[in-house]
């Protein structure tokens, strides 16, 4: 009896409106601050801190952030739904409107936490059948073409890497997560290979983008044909390759790769100029979807994406060499996709109703 | 009502005969990524230099003829504005216009600092820096301009009478076709006589001079893409254009563009001789070379008619007009500021139904569109409810619609930039998504404001009588309606371009804004937490969250919205935010004094 009149006091404290005139404001200071922040901080930074964390630190006063504050609105406008709502038809706008928002915060809840934005990188007639992510880069070991081990970059440290896998020893002697290089000095250079018998890795300022940064790793190794300094970068030496026992073991640098279940070709990338223009007026890639027996040729245009198996490709954006194109695929994968599309809706009939019954009740009151 | 109707009609019809003066002016055109009717580039280009469409003795057409046709002419038209003479060391001058000519000898002066800060970053630059490298610019589009027809104009020197008389020429195309036995006879007269023209017969001397004169007007024309006048076929709006000299030298030509450079051959030499008569039939026959193409006739019809100016100006007269009626009700009678504000608003519908057949797109591309259509529907929300309301009532919405409208009009000027109908990036080039998640944010933003106002106005009235609050709320509730479906409508639109449906991007957040402060002060007036001043507080800062959230984000120049960036508005903002809340501060003030008193 107790427990349960603690649970009326709990449910009607939670479902006062004062939990959302409160919030809301609070909400408000987060989204303004937030959106400042994302000039100086960077978008993903900012939005980190601000929108999807339940905690932030203003120096070191604790205060709630985004993730939290949409929680206790969520929980306070579910309550009040399902305990408190005036079930009449007057107020039918209001709890349409009501569960719109819970449908689009649920979707938001979900999105946060399973969705993935990855992207892809392909030339004009290749294949690929993974997906790279964002900000994530990893060291990845291969014998004879077959990986064998992947270090995530976040988890590298100075010292032996891939120690159990190779019959030879590896250093790490240098990271950095975003480099740049300096003249490599006489004496280094003469114990070091290829681009490191010129230059030396120096640690940069982190871009305000994580997309911007260029990790890289200064190895050495030890009993290999190739004895010495070995330079791995982001964009500027992807792989070193060693031959031990007519084995070829690759070691590269690289984004972390996502497989998918089926692989993409890229046919043809178009890029429409508006007449007398470089301007662009669309952005077109022609790929085919290989899946097994299945070969499913599709566009990709802007605004045009195409959906297979739960992924989502976006034209996202393009490189144009003399010979060859390339298309960048922006890759969704989200189970919560569709949550939006029917909160919308929900939400646009809610208010339209409660529109139009206000408006009715006035003509009412008028008469 | 039928009395007003027709006068309308004459006016519009008075207003619409410049417009039936000459062919020319529908010639087409392909500039900066549009086809257009030559009016409109002659329009945009002589705003580029100048900041006006017109200038005091000449239209943009008569300019650009004279730019094209007659280039020496041209050269003394003081076409180039600049607030700041001094970078090119010109005299201070009232009107603040220079010519090509004086230009070019203040360019000639400053070449060096000119390299030297191309060669810099440009953010380094000063506000003079700037003002040095857009007059130059200017003055490498204006000399492209000059030199677009060369190819087909009477060259501007003397020719060798002999040569004159054999060899029938007058043009570079003429000259280009002796150009074999020109150098060779140019080539003898050095073997003959050597290197120093000194030692040459005046004959002699033109020759060899005709020979590099040749080059000279070839390098002109060199990369000259400026006047893209030849389409490669009939259907304009989806082939490759060319400018004479790229015909000429690109080997571009066929039998049809080389008839129809013929017919601007002829048109050059029409004009040259004075000959309007003329010029007026190769211009028809020009145009007709083409199918029919009504866009063009229309576009130059409503570039003829200043509907947004005339607008302006009535919704200011309705404005006062109203002012007039609310203080003295028996001076006016309420049917002329009726009849004001319809003719306005009937003018305002018909700049944007032009634009939207012109460009065929929905009136919300840029932010100068949005900031057109949004006063129009400002104008429309109050018209329709002036139609429900009594007299006394009626004016007042009228004057809050007339007022809100004529501060948009006005602003608009601000943003509109040289050309208001540039294409639009490629992410924007779906007339599903404007059409549904810009025209709902946007009317959001017009319902927004009207409510804004209107929350203005009850503060001021709340003293003398006890206004009523439903409208406000109603008002409030329409504009959540508009600006919630219209964010969720962006967001699905997001998803479908980018893969996101939310991406707390400046611009999306901006929007979120608007539809959360409208949902607290809702619900805080449901639940009793704000009272009827309050809520009318909050409403009236309505109008400071929409600036922010329109232009104030675009400011930060980060996200995915790139398109929307913009600079140079801060200070605007800025100066709004704080007028405006001194405003909102001064009726809260004056009410509580009042209430206070009684």
């Amino acid at each position: 009896m107790r427990k349960n009149h603690l649970i009326q006091r709990a449910s009607n404290f939670l479902a006062k409106p004062d939990i959302l005139f409160f919030c809301l404001p609070w909400l408000m200071v987060l989204l303004i601050v937030g959106t400042i922040a994302q000039k100086y901080m960077g978008i993903y930074e900012a939005q980190k801190i601000f929108f999807s964390s339940w905690i932030f630190f203003w120096g070191v006063i604790p205060l709630p952030g985004g993730a939290l504050t949409l929680g206790i609105i969520f929980v306070s406008l579910a309550i009040k739904f399902i305990f408190h709502s005036p079930w009449s038809f007057k107020k039918a706008g209001i709890i349409l409107t009501h569960l719109g928002i819970l449908t689009l915060l649920l979707g938001g809840l979900i999105t946060a936490k399973y969705a993935e934005e990855t992207f892809m990188v392909i030339p004009e007639g290749e294949y690929l059948d993974s997906t790279s992510v964002y900000r994530e880069r990893t060291l990845t070991l291969m014998k004879n073409d077959q990986e064998i081990e992947v270090i995530n970059f976040a988890n590298l440290k100075k010292g032996t890497l891939f120690e159990n896998a190779l019959p030879f020893s590896i250093n790490a002697d240098f990271i950095c997560e975003n480099c740049t290089m300096s003249m490599q000095n006489e004496e280094r250079s003469k114990n070091a290979h290829g681009l490191a018998k010129k230059v030396e890795l120096v640690s940069a300022p982190l871009e305000q983008e994580s997309e911007g940064n260029l990790g890289g790793v200064m190895i050495v190794a030890e009993k290999t044909n190739l004895d010495g300094r070995h330079l791995l970068m982001e964009s500027v030496a992807d792989s070193v390759t060693f031959i031990n026992a007519k084995d070829k073991y690759t070691i590269t640098i690289g984004r972390l790769q996502r497989p998918l279940p089926f692989s993409i070709e890229l046919i043809d990338f178009r890029k429409i100029n508006y007449p007398g223009t470089n301007k662009a007026k669309s952005f077109e890639s022609d790929i085919i979807i290989h899946d097994g027996d299945v070969n499913w040729p599709i566009t990709i245009r802007m605004n045009e994406p195409a959906r297979y198996k739960g992924y989502t490709f976006f034209q996202s954006s393009f490189v144009e060499r003399p010979n060859q194109e390339i298309t960048v695929l922006n890759v969704v994968h989200n189970i919560g996709q569709v949550f939006p599309y029917i909160s919308s809706l929900i939400i646009f009939i809610g208010l339209l109703l409660h529109s139009f019954i206000r408006l009715q009740n006035k003509r009412r009151k008028n008469a | 009502m039928i009395r007003f109707l027709l006068i309308f009609i004459v006016a519009i019809n008075a207003l619409a005969l410049p417009a039936k003066a000459s062919e020319w002016r529908t010639l087409p055109i392909v500039h900066e990524g549009r086809v257009k009717p030559i009016d409109s580039f002659a329009r945009v280009t002589l705003k580029t230099f100048s900041g006006s469409e017109t200038l005091k003795t000449l239209n943009a057409s008569e300019w650009l003829k004279t730019a094209i046709f007659t280039p020496a002419n041209a050269m003394d038209i003081a076409v180039f504005k600049t607030q700041s003479p001094d970078v090119l060391n010109l005299p201070i001058r009232k009107s603040k216009l220079y010519s090509y000519q004086e230009i070019a000898n203040g360019i000639q002066e400053k070449r060096e600092t000119i390299q030297q800060l191309l060669n810099k970053d440009e953010s380094s630059w000063t506000g003079k820096q700037h003002e040095l490298i857009r007059l130059y610019q200017n003055f490498i589009l204006h000399t492209q301009l000059l030199r677009s027809l060369t190819a087909i104009l009477p060259l501007p020197f003397d020719i060798p009478e002999k040569i004159k008389r054999n060899d029938n020429v007058e043009t570079y195309l003429d000259l280009k076709k002796i150009e074999k036995r020109l150098t060779k006879e140019t080539k003898s007269i050095i073997s003959l006589k050597g290197a120093n023209p000194d030692k040459y017969n005046n004959e002699e001397l033109q020759i060899a001079d005709l020979s590099f004169q040749l080059r000279i007007i070839e390098e002109g024309g060199t990369k000259n893409t400026l006047l893209k006048i030849i389409p490669d076929g009939s259907d304009l709006e989806n082939v490759a254009w060319h400018t004479p000299w790229e015909i000429l030298l690109d080997g571009h030509s066929s039998p049809q563009k080389a008839d129809y450079l013929k017919l601007w051959e002829e048109m050059a030499r029409a004009y040259i001789n004075n000959d309007t008569s003329a010029f007026d039939d190769i211009a028809k026959n020009a145009q007709n070379q083409w199918v029919k193409n009504y866009k063009l006739k229309t576009e130059v019809f409503f570039n003829s008619i200043p509907l947004k100016t005339i607008a302006l100006s009535l919704y200011l007269i309705s404005v006062l007009l109203s002012f007039l009626a609310i203080s003295k009700p028996q001076w006016l009678p309420h049917n002329v500021i009726n009849m004001t504000f319809i003719t306005a608003l009937a003018l305002h519908v018909a700049l944007i139904v032009f634009r939207v057949f012109i460009l065929e797109r929905p009136p919300v591309g840029t932010l100068y569109e949005s900031v057109l259509f949004v006063s129009l529907v400002c104008a429309l929300i109050t018209g329709v409810s002036a139609l429900k309301h009594e007299k006394e009532r009626r004016i007042t919405t009228i004057s809050i619609g007339s007022l809100s409208a004529f501060i948009l009009l006005y602003v608009s000027g601000g943003l509109a930039g040289n050309d208001t109908m540039s294409p639009l990036v490629a992410v924007l080039n779906t007339n599903f998504w404007l059409t549904t998640h810009v025209l709902c944010i946007t009317a959001g933003y017009g319902f927004c404001l009207i409510a804004g106002v209107l929350a203005h106005v009850n503060l001021w009235q709340e003293q003398k009588t006890d206004t009523p609050v439903a409208p406000l709320i109603t008002m409030s509730v329409l504009a959540l309606l508009f600006t919630a479906v219209g964010t969720a409508l962006g967001g699905i639109w997001a998803d479908q371009s980018w893969g996101r449906f939310w991406g707390w991007d400046p611009k999306e957040n901006g929007a979120l804004l608007i539809v959360l402060w409208l949902i607290w002060l809702l619900h805080g007036r449901i639940s009793g937490h704000l009272r009827k001043t309050g809520f009318m507080i909050g409403l009236a800062f309505i109008n400071i969250i929409v600036v922010l959230a329109w232009f104030g984000v675009n400011l930060l120049n980060i996200g995915l919205h790139s398109y929307g960036f913009i600079d140079g508005i801060a200070m605007s903002i800025t100066a709004f935010i704080l007028i405006e809340t001194s405003i909102i501060g001064y009726l809260v003030y004056r009410l509580k004094k009042v209430r206070h008193e009684n």
